[in-house]
């Protein structure tokens, strides 16, 4: 079965904290970047983290109402047209949502989709894609590798183990999810310090 | 630099003996990164019209798809073809009505008259200023190598495999001399009942 995955960093951000001493010190967190927007649809999301789920719940919601005024779902291409026009709208305001987003989609009819959209919201459908610096560094690996019957799991530990390599922010952890006929599903994340060099 | 040199591509189209030909490359990218390599910003509009969109990635989509709308619109209140010289005032309009904050794209017209039968090229700034020459008209970071091919290659009345020969060329050469056009390109061929659609391979590196 063909299947689609996104390359989504779940990174540790760097938050600062002001801990009620005299020192600050900064303390790293996990922060979730993929988003399920229904039962065919997950969103990768990165850039500012409020862009991220403010543009995001707007999205889900709005599926929402739709399901309930129509009684059917959106399919994928829809989803992502209104996510496009919603951003285009914003794009060009004084406050954009500053936010790099990759759709991966499973439908009906038209099986597997993968869209990219940057924060000017330009959407193209694409085979793989990548988003952020440590992205720039995968994107040759996959070039190199893909072929839409291999196994991505294993490509994407390729990826990390080259941004382990070549990125100077250390990366741990990073989280994979999965959609297909069978809807969304989380594999195993993965961690950089439990991977063979 | 520009934003109209953001995502990179190119348009060009050429009239010749009762056709007209345009052509785009397929390239879309972030500055220097190629993202895509089937990104074409010629879109088919009505039987014997096209419309190409060279700039803004974001524009050449969000002006597509408004385009589109007025003109299902206006076919349906009319219950008739748009012709291209009425869809190139429909399209100036929708740009100066952003006179202020343009759409980054600067469009390429190119069809034929579905009631005159007319061979018909048209370009336009970003603001929807037109031009129509009788020969060749270009659009694109690598507009300036379109302007030395299209000068060198182009000749009245070519037929139509002839002015497909032109085209090619002439796309193909300049974009290989411009880094953020190119990785194939494709070229369509319109007379008055056919419309030919080739996909042109090119360099790609």
């Amino acid at each position: 079965m063909r299947r689609r995955a996104l390359d989504n960093r779940f990174d540790d951000r760097h938050s600062q904290m002001s801990p009620p001493t005299k020192t600050t010190k900064y303390v790293s967190v996990y922060q979730d970047k993929i988003y399920t927007i229904n039962d065919h649809l997950i969103m990768g999301v990165i850039g500012d983290h409020g862009d991220s789920v403010q543009l995001t719940q707007y999205i889900i919601k709005n599926v929402q109402l739709y399901r309930m005024k129509n009684g059917y779902e959106l399919n994928t291409d829809a989803i992502v047209h209104f996510t496009r026009n919603s951003l285009a709208d914003t794009a060009k305001n004084k406050t954009p949502y500053a936010v790099g987003v990759l759709f991966g989609g499973y439908d009906k009819a038209k099986g597997p989709r993968l869209f990219y959209m940057d924060y000017l919201a330009t959407c193209v459908a694409v085979p793989f894609m990548v988003h952020g610096i440590g992205g720039i560094l995968s994107l040759g690996v996959i070039q190199s590798l893909y072929s839409p019957k291999r196994e991505a799991y294993a490509l994407m530990m390729a990826c990390v183990t080259e941004v382990q390599a070549r990125f100077i922010v250390n990366l741990q952890k990073f989280q994979v999810a999965v959609v297909d006929s069978h809807g969304v599903r989380y594999l195993d994340s993965i961690v950089a310090s439990k991977l063979k060099a | 630099m520009s934003i109209l040199a953001y995502n990179g591509g190119a348009v060009v189209a050429m009239k010749g003996k009762d056709c007209v030909a345009i052509a785009t490359d397929k390239r879309f990218g972030i500055q220097a990164q190629t993202v895509s390599t089937n990104f074409p910003k010629v879109f088919r509009m009505g039987p014997t019209l096209f419309v190409g969109l060279p700039g803004l990635a974001t524009d050449t989509q969000t002006v597509q798809q408004r385009l589109k709308f007025r003109l299902n619109l206006y076919e349906l209140k009319e219950n008739r073809l748009m012709g291209p010289k009425t869809f190139s005032a429909m399209l100036s309009n929708l740009l100066y009505e952003r006179r202020f904050g343009p759409y980054f794209i600067e469009p390429v017209i190119a069809g034929i008259d579905p009631y005159t039968q007319q061979p018909y090229i048209c370009n336009m700034d970003l603001i929807g200023c037109p031009n129509e020459p009788e020969d060749f008209v270009v659009s694109g970071t690598c507009s300036e190598q379109l302007y030395g091919m299209c000068e060198a290659l182009w000749e009245p009345d070519l037929t139509p495999d002839e002015l497909f020969e032109t085209i090619s060329q002439a796309l193909v050469n300049a974009a290989d001399r411009d880094a953020i056009s190119g990785w194939g390109a494709i070229v369509y061929i319109i007379e008055k009942d056919k419309i030919t659609e080739k996909h042109v391979k090119t360099r790609m590196d």
